[in-house]
């Protein structure tokens, strides 16, 4: 086993993404969550992760934000009313104020799981493990979360082997619409059940659980820097949190 | 009019690695054309690229004579055949008989006549014992000419095949170079993308290399 300093390690980013969602859930003032979301994206800067892909990715989540945001500003009806109709509030300040926060919220959410793409599976995994999370549930959620998107690119893939059929997904009444979404679940699904079952098989085969005990080939070490990221993200943390509960912010 | 043309077509993927570089090409409606190179030459990039699956950084792919991007991909479907390279890929439906006819159906067909179509497509390909069974418990070769069975009932103009004989023994290459063969004597015209020097020497009257991204 290689004793091995990489950092920043997965326990620190995890402490560090841990700190920032916990505080965009907790914080409700879109000033606070503005800050939020510009040290989160200090964070993603000097870690070196790619902005330009990070905005990507937001842009793939637009329509919940637009849903949310509507959401919010027709549920809300706090503050001054600004759109009205025969006495319904549509749109009022507070209506606007939570629409921002949420899709602020989001936006640092999204930003801070971008973290984690510095680390690798593997390297998560050990991180995981390090952090007292027994191996075989560590290794098996992270085999999940890897799935994700190999289960949304199939979904695309089969959406775009019926368009290559000829098929306009947009020109189709809507019987034929939903009958072709329910099409693509199959594929998506077997293809799910088939990669599990190949993936138990090579899992087996390569021991898997056999021993009681397994071999690191890496056991990555914390260094101060991590240490004092860890402290200053779960210290902060806690004291925004100590703030928010005696009412100083919202 | 050329059916497919590439004018100084160029692809690199979003981190920036460069795929195809100025590319210049020309098929026409019957051509049976062979694209060869070693593997992540670009090959699969080129066909997709053609079907629209992916759009050029550089350059125009014009379809018809005109500029492909104008096309939707079930535009071009309509026309031009896909078989991907991992047939799986394209399966969506639960049986045989339903993947070759679900597309048909969906396209106006009768009931009647797409039944028939069936019939005829699993005749063909030789997947008559198979009508019933679900596609993703087929063999490797059953899968190919199921892919190429429910892409042929639509009677497209053009194909374009990605690596069709990857993962089939000698027996298997053979039947598929026999079905191909078929494909080609009834006048449609395709893009066969492999590394297969001998399959590609025997069904296609052109055969073009495509080496580092750029064709030889």
């Amino acid at each position: 086993m290689k004793d091995r300093q990489d950092f920043p390690d997965v326990r620190t980013l995890l402490a560090v993404v841990l700190a920032i969602t916990s505080l965009a859930i907790a914080i409700n003032d879109s000033r606070w969550l503005l800050l939020l979301l510009a040290i989160t994206l200090a964070c993603l800067l000097a870690a070196g992760v790619s902005l330009k892909l990070l905005l990507r990715r937001l842009r793939r989540y637009r329509w919940l934000f637009f849903i949310i945001a509507l959401a919010q500003s027709l549920t809300n009806g706090s503050g001054r009313a600004l759109l009205a109709w025969r006495g319904y509030v549509l749109l009022s300040s507070g209506g606007l104020l939570g629409a921002a926060a949420a899709l602020l919220r989001i936006a640092i959410i999204l930003a801070a799981v971008g973290l984690l793409s510095l680390k690798d599976y593997q390297q998560m995994v050990v991180g995981l493990t390090q952090m007292g999370v027994p191996y075989e549930f560590a290794f098996m959620v992270l085999l999940a979360v890897r799935f994700i998107p190999v289960l949304m690119e199939e979904f695309r893939d089969s959406l775009a082997a019926i368009e290559l059929r000829g098929v306009d997904l947009k020109a189709i009444p809507l019987k034929d619409k939903l009958r072709v979404y329910s099409y693509l679940l199959m594929p998506t699904t077997a293809g799910a059940l088939i990669r599990s079952r190949r993936i138990a098989v090579a899992m087996e085969a390569r021991a898997f659980r056999a021993y009681p005990r397994r071999t690191w080939l890496e056991w990555p070490r914390l260094i101060p820097w991590d240490w004092l990221i860890i402290v200053l993200a779960l210290g902060g943390t806690a004291g925004v949190l100590y703030l928010k509960i005696r009412g100083v912010i919202a | 009019m050329t059916y497919i043309q590439l004018e100084q077509v160029s692809f690199s993927w979003p981190r920036g690695e460069q795929v195809l570089k100025d590319i210049n090409l020309a098929i026409e409606k019957h051509d049976t054309v062979a694209l060869m190179g070693p593997n992540g030459s670009g090959k699969t990039t080129l066909g997709k690229l053609i079907i629209g699956l992916l759009a050029p950084s550089a350059g125009r792919v014009l379809l018809w004579g005109e500029d492909a991007a104008k096309y939707s991909l079930a535009a071009r479907g309509r026309r031009i055949g896909y078989v991907f390279q991992n047939p799986e890929r394209q399966f969506f439906a639960s049986t045989v008989s339903e993947e070759i006819g679900f597309a048909l159906k969906l396209r106006g067909m009768s009931p009647e006549e797409a039944e028939k179509r069936v019939g005829e497509m699993l005749g063909l390909f030789e997947l008559e014992a198979y009508a019933d069974t679900f596609p993703f418990n087929l063999s490797q070769g059953e899968k190919q000419r199921l892919a190429l069975a429910a892409v042929f009932a639509l009677n497209p103009e053009f194909i374009i095949l990605d690596e069709p004989f990857s993962g089939l023994d000698w027996l298997r290459k053979q039947h598929l170079l026999a079905m191909l063969a078929r494909v080609g004597e009834t006048g449609v015209g395709y893009l066969l993308i492999s590394h297969d020097e001998e399959m590609c020497a025997r069904l296609c009257s052109r055969v073009l290399h495509l080496e580092g991204g750029e064709l030889r």
